[in-house]
């Protein structure tokens, strides 16, 4: 494996030194044998395999000084990692989902980067997506290091397409398209009274999603403060109270209680199924998703499919959406801080990991454009779109939620949500209720 | 029983039982519909026909188990899921039998007293020591080992077994262990050489039942388990068909042939033993 | 006297495991979780005190909660009832005297030998809108398919109703009952003339009352303890409309860390299952008929 960056060679360089320091009064117990550094991340096999390679690659490039192993946890992740914590037991560096690295660094569960994002210089706008730091930073300080972006889409079936003959969409697709088109595309082929195929899917119960929905309809409050590269998600640009009312947000929700109840285009909610089934089953004709599910949908072979950049409100309007990244964190109580921090790097910024992933989009600008990142089997012709959008949405917004009670905060959106997706609560209403929630949370203040 | 009865009334009695089983078999067949959809859907070969009303796959696909034993995969869950069943089990057997003989035959100050209590912890909702169970195994550093769903069932046993134990050892005669008190023979022996032979068929129901209840068991293994690699298999099920983000492209007939999987176990020992089974659960609940 | 000596030390020799158990695994926890309700506690740092904090934010802020009280409650109510019902249906029905008792009751057992997990899997699946075997066979007949878990009253019917399908125990226990009362009881009411439903009233209930009572309170205590099922098939949604306070304890203990919270709402469910039993045996005592006493 070819090392092309320096950061790579840099971080051979560290670990080498540490190694040399370890028998000083440094915690590293190099004397003892290679460091053990455990490395956690939730998702599936395909992950699962990715980042136990990563991990083998870094104590490959180490040269026995550190012996990195991945530890799998799935469902109910953040639960699982919070009890390692609380436990003395967490792995040293993991992957922690944007909602809830601000709280963990206010509580004093993650150990501070800073230093190492300036040692690598992360900052520097013409080779990375910097500010994918905006939702592991605290003004000058850092605590964590970004994972990969992830960037939503929408998603289509193409072979449905061709079938009913609907033309497929293009990047001037308005949400005015994607209803005409999907009801095109919901459809009872045998006549048994089960339609086959759905034109839309909602993930429902997933909070991240009905946000990135809203968004793309150019609410206000995602238009507004473009001034800024983040908004505190849910909350106005007080930090106080929600915003959902004063937005276009109504015609949004309004097109999804529609699309369920009065125009059937969209598949009905199903339980505490996950969604992402659907459209792999080939149940739904479009999607929006983010470019990790890409991932999988490579490997579907019963049907053709394609992406598309996510529809905007009329034509001429601005493609709004937002990007999400999880950051690499450092166990504030790892034994072995320095070749923590360095492994966080290396997962978040090393070309052998950004080459290989498939899950999002990496960080560094030459590798997101390779051709090693981007000419893979089974990719569709537009497959390049997903690092081609990050500069077509004029008004990116970055998940942060450096606000109380994220997690509350998602789960009253889903409530709401699903008062409006079971008809009974008006879209006005299910705007209102959300501020109200928010600011309530809110107000609660942090733990 | 046959006694002189009016025509009349042996001809309803005739209609009636025809009533008694018409109702049986529709009951019996809306409780187990669910079992044969879940047993045909797991043999179907494809997605769509997973969906056809039709309870007979069109073409019997035995490989759906093989493919799902080896896709979630079974062997290490399973052998943690035997693991942690047999220490279980083997503790609260022993532990529940040795206190259920000291209250149905031993006689010390108290044991009126002590007794009501562990009537009255069968009535403490479990729901109040979830928190404080979890912090003091989190104290003694237990988090994610199988040591909570082990260990305190060495101290005890708990109540239900304690009780059904030392109401059957009240029924085996007294004469028998006071022939052997008077030959001399300690406490223990009598217990371990008189009681215990006397009473297998109540270890082997309290045996059956707690297979049930450790193999079945969902909520301490998911709270209490963190890393993958220690999973039970409920606890792997839940983790890859629910897991959102890391999901797995599930279909219908795979999570059925996984649902069969985890039943098996408990269906083949329910079926040997069912008559245990079923007495215990008299037992306990009767006499309760 | 010395035996008798050596005696009492043997009974707590005997006991002394289950004993140390007991402080343990059991009352510990259970006054530590009465205390913890008044703190506030992250797990992370110590605990504060916020005195009667969370309670107060329990009735008076937190719209969760009263939804979960109240769903709890109705659960309680409706899935006990109609567990109870059915059993004591299904038993007079197996009480007839029928042929083969031994394998209908194996039958009518064995839903309740799945796992919880794999049970509320299956239920999601076949309550499927489109897809699921209860619409395939109401569309075969022409019935009405709804959307199970898209509207409030139906989610929470689902999971009340699918509570009755592992109600073997209880027609086990039902059925020892009735076989335990002494057939000249009923001989001795027919010769009275009493119509079936009249010794249903006179002979049945009176005698089987005990177990009812077992099984109510049982039953009871059951309900409350209402987790997988919701967490698998609905995650407490639609509004949560499922979201039991099992669920939501757990959500707050473990999802937002807020242990000291979640041991309120356990300290709710505690009082709520004592009133219950308590309600249930001073209720019993119009209408439980002990055999010995009286």
């Amino acid at each position: 494996m070819k090392i092309r960056t320096p950061l790579a060679l840099a971080s051979v360089l560290l670990l080498v030194s540490v190694g040399a320091f370890a028998s000083g009064d440094s915690d590293e117990a190099s004397s003892d044998g290679p460091v053990p550094l455990i490395l956690s991340a939730w998702g599936g096999q395909e992950v699962a395999d990715f980042y136990a390679a990563n991990a083998a690659e870094f104590s490959r490039l180490s040269e026995g000084r550190v012996d990195a192993s991945f530890r799998h946890i799935t469902a109910d992740y953040n639960q699982k990692v919070q009890a390692m914590i609380a436990a003395g037991d967490a792995p040293d560096v993991f992957l922690l989902g944007s909602s809830n690295a601000p709280l963990w660094w206010r509580k004093g569960l993650l150990l501070e980067v800073t230093e190492t994002v300036h040692e690598h210089g992360l900052l520097d706008d013409s080779k990375w997506y910097s500010s994918l730091f905006s939702s592991s930073r605290d003004g000058d300080t850092f605590f964590g290091l970004p994972d990969a972006m992830n960037v939503f889409l929408l998603l289509y079936n193409k072979t449905a397409f061709d079938k009913y003959g609907v033309e497929h969409p293009t990047e001037d697709w308005t949400w005015d398209d994607v209803k005409a088109a999907a009801m095109q595309l919901t459809v009872d082929e045998n006549g048994d009274g089960v339609n086959d195929l759905w034109g839309f899917n909602i993930w429902h119960t997933w909070s991240m999603w009905y946000q990135v929905f809203l968004w793309s309809w150019g609410a206000e409050w995602a238009i507004d403060a473009h001034e800024a590269d983040t908004l505190p998600w849910l909350a106005g640009k007080d930090w106080q109270k929600g915003q959902m009312v004063d937005s276009g947000a109504a015609a949004a929700l309004r097109w999804l209680q529609d699309g369920i109840y009065k125009d059937e285009f969209i598949r009905p909610r199903v339980g505490a199924t996950v969604a992402g089934e659907a459209f792999q089953q080939g149940l739904t004709a479009m999607d929006i998703v983010g470019t990790w599910y890409l991932e999988t949908t490579i490997l579907v072979d019963d049907f053709e499919w394609d992406i598309a950049p996510i529809p905007r409100v009329g034509k001429g309007d601005p493609h709004v959406t937002q990007m999400t990244v999880s950051p690499w964190v450092v166990n504030a109580r790892t034994e072995y801080a320095l070749a923590a921090r360095e492994l966080a790097a290396f997962m978040c910024c090393n070309n052998f990991v950004m080459e290989t992933m498939r899950r999002d989009t990496p960080l560094s600008k030459e590798v997101a454009f390779s051709d090693a990142y981007l000419k893979i089997p089974g990719a569709p012709p537009s497959y390049q779109l997903r690092v081609d959008i990050i500069d077509m949405i004029e008004h990116p917004r970055y998940w942060n939620r450096q606000i109380p009670n994220g997690a509350e905060i998602e789960q009253a959106l889903n409530t709401e949500m699903e008062k409006l997706l079971i008809n009974s609560q008006s879209p006005e209403d299910t705007a209102a209720n959300v501020d109200k929630e928010v600011a309530r949370l809110i107000a609660k203040g942090w733990e | 029983m046959v006694r002189g009865r009016p025509v009349g009334l042996r001809v309803r009695s005739a209609v009636w039982r025809v009533v008694v089983y018409l109702l049986l078999l529709v009951l019996v067949t809306v409780a187990l519909l669910p079992l044969l959809w879940m047993v045909s859907t797991s043999l179907k070969p494809g997605f769509l026909e997973a969906y056809s009303l039709s309870l007979l796959p069109s073409k019997v696909t035995w490989s759906n188990y093989p493919d799902t034993w080896n896709r979630v995969p079974f062997p290490g869950p399973m052998a943690n899921t035997i693991f942690i069943t047999a220490l279980a089990l083997f503790g609260s057997l022993v532990s529940a039998s040795i206190t259920g003989y000291a209250f149905a035959r031993l006689r010390f100050p108290g044991r009126e007293v002590w007794f009501a209590i562990l009537i009255m912890t069968m009535l403490i909702p479990p729901a109040i020591m979830i928190i404080p169970q979890y912090l003091l195994f989190n104290w003694l550093r237990w988090i994610d080992s199988y040591k909570p769903l082990i260990v305190p069932w060495f101290f005890g046993g708990g109540a239900f077994r304690i009780f059904l134990f030392r109401q059957f050892i009240k029924s085996i005669p007294e004469e028998l262990d006071q022939a052997a008190e008077i030959d001399g023979c300690s406490t223990f022996r009598i217990f371990a050489q008189i009681i215990v032979p006397l009473m297998m068929p109540a270890v082997a129901t309290v045996a059956v039942l707690g297979f049930m209840d450790f193999w079945n068991d969902f909520f301490a293994p998911f709270i209490y388990l963190n890393n993958v690699d220690k999973d039970t298999i409920v606890l792997r099920l839940f983790r890859i068909w629910s897991d959102a983000e890391g999901y797995m492209r599930e279909e219908l007939h795979t999570v059925m042939a996984g649902n069969v999987l985890v039943t098996l176990p408990a269906f083949i020992i329910f079926f040997i033993a069912q008559k245990r089974f079923i007495q215990g659960i008299v037992t306990t609940g009767i006499k309760g | 006297m010395k035996g008798s000596t050596k005696k009492k030390i043997e009974g707590y020799l005997f006991i002394f495991p289950w004993i140390i158990g007991l402080s343990v695994f059991v009352i510990y926890p259970a006054g530590y979780g009465l205390v913890l309700g008044f703190f506030k506690f992250d797990i992370f740092n110590p605990p504060k005190w916020v005195g009667l904090r969370h309670f107060m934010e329990l009735f008076t802020e937190d719209p969760n909660f009263l939804k979960s009280l109240s769903v709890t409650l109705r659960y309680i109510i409706f899935s006990v009832g109609l567990r109870v019902g059915a059993a004591f249906f299904l038993a007079l029905l197996l009480n007839q005297r029928v042929k083969a008792l031994g394998l209908w009751r194996t039958l009518f057992y064995t839903p309740s030998i799945v796992a919880g997990y794999a049970l509320a899997l299956l239920w999601n699946r076949m309550m499927d809108p489109q897809y699921g075997l209860v619409n395939v066979v109401l569309r075969f007949f022409g019935g009405p398919t709804p959307n199970w878990f898209g509207s409030e009253p139906l989610a929470f019917a689902t999971i009340t109703v699918m509570s009755v399908w592992s109600v073997g125990p209880l027609v086990v226990i039902f059925l020892a009952g009735l076989q335990g009362i002494p057939q000249e009881l009923y001989e001795q009411a027919e010769i009275d003339g009493a119509k079936m439903r009249h010794r249903l009233i006179a002979v049945t209930i009176p005698m089987i009352s005990p177990v009812l009572l077992f099984n109510l309170v049982i039953g009871c205590i059951h309900a409350t303890q209402l987790f997988v099922e919701p967490l698998v098939m609905t995650n407490g949604g639609p509004n949560n409309a499922t979201l039991t306070l099992l669920l939501y304890l757990y959500r707050n203990a473990f999802s937002y860390l807020k242990m000291g919270y979640a041991a309120a709402i356990a300290m709710i469910m505690f009082l709520l299952t004592l009133g219950m039993t308590l309600f249930l045996f001073r209720w019993s005592r119009r209408w439980v008929y002990y055999a010995g006493s009286g």
